[in-house]
């Protein structure tokens, strides 16, 4: 606004930043250094900065005499098939809330927003039972269905918003040179929304990827455990396998964030302009 | 109250670039001064620098008696009329008005005053209670003069206040201006590209490009005696048609174009002409779109044939392209001239004014009696 | 599964046609179907079967008979009676929960909103590396949940973490973060700020961003201070912006397992710091006490649904007054 800021006024802007980053990377920067210790040397009390020995033994570890690659194909395979067919399903529910009239479309809405309240955990018991009763416990299937009352909600209200935003001359037009209804859909308006069906997308990886509780009821045996679980039979209250539960940290979490900060700008003006504008 | 404004060799510079240099001129109390100039030739940073809403690198800036250049903009007692209004959207037209003199402190009762004043003369009273989101373009801009008025401020500012309107908005609102300024006596800085509403409403213009100052002076000086080829063709509607040339000694100085058209320059024109113009010299000739006539109605012995490519039929007059000698002209002919295209026209200079410039230097090469 | 949905498909598909429903409405429904279909079986079913839970006798002792013959039994409202009179999980009662989860709920907001618009402030200045900086910032919403809580959770241990050496090096008092109930909380809430700042960070950043210099420059000609100004534009401007994500933080607080339930321990850990969905997570999974579980979520599904209704009374009624 007026040019240059005083240097007194830069200075502290710039020591507040700097103590937030800290702050901000601390458990990141501490889990790293814990992998890389040697493990004679996981406990120390000294506050260094960087372990004196650094070494990968943690890292082989882990993925030789634990069955975290196991645990890491698990969550690839339930992410990515619910991250799809939530996708799919709710693009095409979305596009029926968008475009028509119907009658109890306003109820839709209310309950669309209702149930984005409600944590997983409000209906975990009920669906435990029902996963029960059908033998779908410990299965992929069972783990999936549960995920899916948390993404079909956010993932149907994401893509309807974005649709309102074409304009449906665009499908009229498409009708005039032709098209059905469900193929102006199929071949104008889904190809433009793949910005949106790309962050719906993402905002299922990202909250399935991580997830814990839910499989922790669903998933019993260790084959079938997606990492997080798999992260769990590595930590004990600081028992000796800690370096490896800070080695399989540092596995998951770097590229994990690295690919977030990456899409950072797009996906977060996707997310947060229209999940905030509501 | 109203106040004079001195800028004294003002340059800004953005990491290396210069944005403007060494900028000076001066505003008389209750004088109207527009600068204007092509995008990007410095003209609003000018403005900001005289707000305070940037600094200068070098220079100085006095209000009356006050040197302003290292105060912020609420010392400076100046008010600004901003391109996009910038009015506060959460607040009504009255505390949009009244917000600066909240700010200092006045009382209720004189708030008031003001602003039903303001309103009164804006005639925006109305509309005191409403949003800005509900109220149109060109009341949205007397809001915005309104707030400015309000606070009796020594210089007022405005960048480019019109820009936004539609053309027959812009000139009634550019009438309000004009009478707002003899109503209030006060002294006015107002930026523009647009050299209709610096003609209008100057008493003094500051032709700006890229940072450098080309000409200043009252608007019928930059119209006759513009300083160089920027000044003329930027001054005047449509834009002077340029054509390049050389000057020859035969019988007399004599003007020969690029493609063969010559004339002999009449005797007393010569008189005007810097001691520069010697034959030999490369030189570009300004016609006017006003200064070619039929010629019964012309005052020269200079005489043209022009061939018409194009034609738009204005009303009171018609634009004209045609072709003299090889060169693509634009002139205006008045009724009850109606020429169609393929007419072959007889045209003639107006008066015996010239405008003639170096080609090299693009300055003027006639004498300017003012200066 | 996929024969199913498209066999219901078809079947809706020649019902409507047999109604004579309208074709937009129709293919209305046909589009909508499969998703519906779905969330009928994921969450409107559930939720009914819950309901009829609360009012049952399914325990641990009784589940074996009720897979073998569906037989669940009637309590009444002997569960809900429960709920509000005995513990969930063995000595914290449903109103010190109920209290917990509201401060717990007001303080990590709080902090949320307050230091995710400091740092939004800070990095809408013109300083170098904020790009940089926002990067580093955004790193508590990149991570993992669950790493991220469990290295914090590393960090707070008593003796090999860094929060007490680093205490205990500048001479300040050093706390059993892992035992102890006050810091058992403190710790919770500090690791949940330090995720939620993020977010609001960003949503914020956004806001500022979009209000336009030249209010700032108007202002600053009418006289207002850094102040005032930040009072009279900047926040009412950042209104529409503030309002979704305070609520929609609200609820990820309010509902946020994730933190408490790794922080304490988990199943075996000490519920001083639990709130009340850590709680019903627990009564259900580490207690098998499913009726009253049932019974609890219905409970606290009611208190939340209470809570959305108050708050959109209010936004709406802060958002007439402003437009």
């Amino acid at each position: 606004m007026r040019g240059n800021l005083s240097f007194t006024r830069k200075t502290i802007y710039h020591l507040v930043l700097i103590v937030a980053a800290i702050f901000s990377i601390l458990p990141l920067y501490r889990i790293i250094t814990v992998a890389l210790r040697p493990g004679d040397k996981i406990f120390t009390t000294n506050f260094e900065i960087f372990p004196e020995t650094p070494t990968l033994e943690n890292f082989t570890a882990v993925f030789s005499q634990t069955q975290f690659i196991t645990w890491l194909a698990n969550s690839l395979i339930v992410t990515i098939l619910t991250a799809f067919i939530s996708v799919i399903l709710s693009a095409t529910a979305g596009y029926a809330l968008s475009r028509f009239r119907f009658p109890m479309r306003s109820g839709v809405f209310m309950f669309l927003m209702a149930t984005q309240m409600m944590p997983a955990v409000m209906l975990l018991l009920p669906l435990y039972f029902m996963l029960r009763r059908f033998g779908l416990i410990d299965t992929y299937a069972g783990v999936i269905v549960v995920y899916m009352m948390t993404t079909l909600p956010f993932c149907i209200w994401l893509l309807k918003g974005y649709f309102d935003t074409i304009p449906r001359s665009l499908e009229q037009a498409a009708q005039v040179d032709g098209l059905t209804a469900i193929g102006a859909f199929w071949k104008v308006v889904l190809p433009l929304s793949t910005p949106s069906l790309a962050i719906a997308m993402l905002f299922c990886v990202t909250q399935i990827w991580n997830e814990y509780i839910v499989a922790r009821v669903i998933l019993q045996t260790a084959e079938l455990y997606t990492w997080p679980l798999g992260l769990f039979e590595l930590q004990g209250d600081f028992d000796t396998r800690w370096g490896m539960f800070a080695a399989a940290s540092v596995t998951v979490t770097v590229p994990v964030t690295a690919a977030f900060l990456y899409s950072s700008k797009w996906l977060l003006t996707g997310l947060t302009v229209g999940g905030v504008k509501g | 109250m109203a106040a004079s404004l001195d800028i004294i060799g003002v340059s800004k510079a953005y990491d290396k670039k210069r944005v403007l240099d060494d900028i000076s001129f001066q505003v008389n109390q209750g004088e109207f001064v527009v600068l204007v100039g092509p995008s990007g030739c410095g003209k609003s940073t000018v403005l900001r620098i005289v707000a305070g809403l940037e600094q200068v690198s070098e220079g100085s800036v006095r209000i009356g008696s006050r040197e302003v250049t290292k105060f912020e903009p609420k010392d400076r007692n100046i008010a600004m009329v901003f391109q996009d209004y910038a009015l506060y959207p959460h607040k009504s037209v009255y505390e949009n008005i009244a917000f600066g003199l909240r700010i200092r402190k006045f009382s209720p009762a004189d708030i008031d005053r003001r602003v039903q004043d303001a309103a009164e003369k804006l005639d925006l009273k109305s509309y005191l209670q409403r949003r800005p989101a509900a109220l149109s373009g060109g009341q949205r801009q007397r809001v915005a003069i309104g707030r400015a008025i309000v606070r009796q401020p020594d210089v007022f500012l405005f960048d480019e206040p019109l820009s936004n309107l539609d053309a027959k908005l812009r000139g009634s609102m550019r009438l309000s201006i004009a009478k707002l300024h003899k109503e209030l006596k006060a002294t006015i800085v107002y930026v523009t590209h647009d050299q209709i509403e610096a003609m209008t409403l100057a008493d003094k213009i500051v032709v700006l490009n890229d940072g450098v100052i080309q000409q200043m002076g009252a608007p019928l000086d930059l119209y006759y005696y513009p300083r160089n080829v920027f000044v003329a063709t930027f001054i005047g509607s449509p834009p002077m048609n340029m054509i390049h040339g050389r000057l020859a000694d035969e019988q007399g100085l004599t003007f020969i174009s690029d493609k063969g058209l010559q004339f002999k320059i009449p005797k007393t024109v010569l008189s005007h002409l810097l001691p520069e113009a010697r034959p030999g010299k490369k030189v570009v000739l300004g016609i006017r779109a006003e200064n070619l006539v039929d010629s019964q109605q012309g005052r020269t012995d200079i005489h043209f044939t022009a061939k018409v490519l194009v034609t738009e039929p204005l009303g009171a007059s018609t634009s004209v392209y045609c072709a003299i000698g090889g060169h693509e002209v634009q002139i205006t002919l008045p009724e009850p001239s109606r020429p169609s295209v393929g007419d072959q026209l007889n045209l003639t200079w107006w008066a015996e004014h010239i405008y003639l410039f170096d080609a090299e230097t693009t300055l003027s090469l006639v004498k300017n009696p003012g200066s | 599964m996929a024969g199913l949905v498209l066999g219901t498909e078809a079947l809706l598909y020649a019902a409507l046609r047999i109604l004579r429903v309208r074709t937009e409405t129709r293919l209305a429904f046909l589009l909508l179907a499969p998703a519906f279909i779905c969330i009928a079986l994921v969450i409107i079913y559930p939720f009914f079967f819950q309901v009829r839970l609360a009012f049952s006798k399914l325990n641990l002792y009784t589940v074996q008979n009720w897979l073998a013959t569906g037989e669940l039994g009637w309590a009444g409202f002997d569960n809900f009676v429960n709920v509000f009179t005995s513990s969930p999980l063995q000595t914290e009662t449903f109103w010190s929960l109920l209290v917990r989860t509201l401060l717990w709920t007001f303080i990590n907001v709080f902090f949320h909103v307050l230091l995710g618009l400091g740092l939004a402030i800070l990095l809408n200045q013109s300083i170098k590396g904020r790009g940089f900086y926002r990067a580093l910032l955004i790193i508590p919403w990149a991570m993992p949940q669950v790493v991220a809580i469990l290295a914090w959770r590393g960090e707070f241990h008593p003796e090999f973490g860094v929060i007490n050496q680093f205490l205990g090096a500048v001479g300040l008092p050093v706390y059993n973060w892992w035992s102890d109930p006050i810091p058992v909380f403190i710790s919770c809430c500090v690791v949940n700020i330090w995720l939620g700042i993020p977010f609001m960070m960003i949503v914020f950043l956004g806001g500022l961003q979009s209000i336009s210099r030249s209010y700032y420059e108007a202002a600053a000609i009418d006289g207002a201070s850094k102040w005032q100004q930040f009072r009279q534009i900047t926040l009412p401007l950042l209104q529409p912006v503030v309002v979704p994500s305070v609520t929609l933080g609200t609820i990820w607080t309010f509902n946020n397992i994730n933190v408490i339930y790794l922080m304490t321990g988990q199943d075996g850990g000490n519920e001083f710091a639990d709130i009340l969905v850590s709680a019903l997570y627990k009564s259900a999974f580490t207690y098998s006490r499913f009726n009253f579980s049932a019974a609890f979520a219905l409970v606290i599904f009611a208190i939340l649904l209470l809570m959305t209704m108050v708050w959109i009374k209010i936004s709406r009624g802060t958002e007439s007054a402003v437009r």
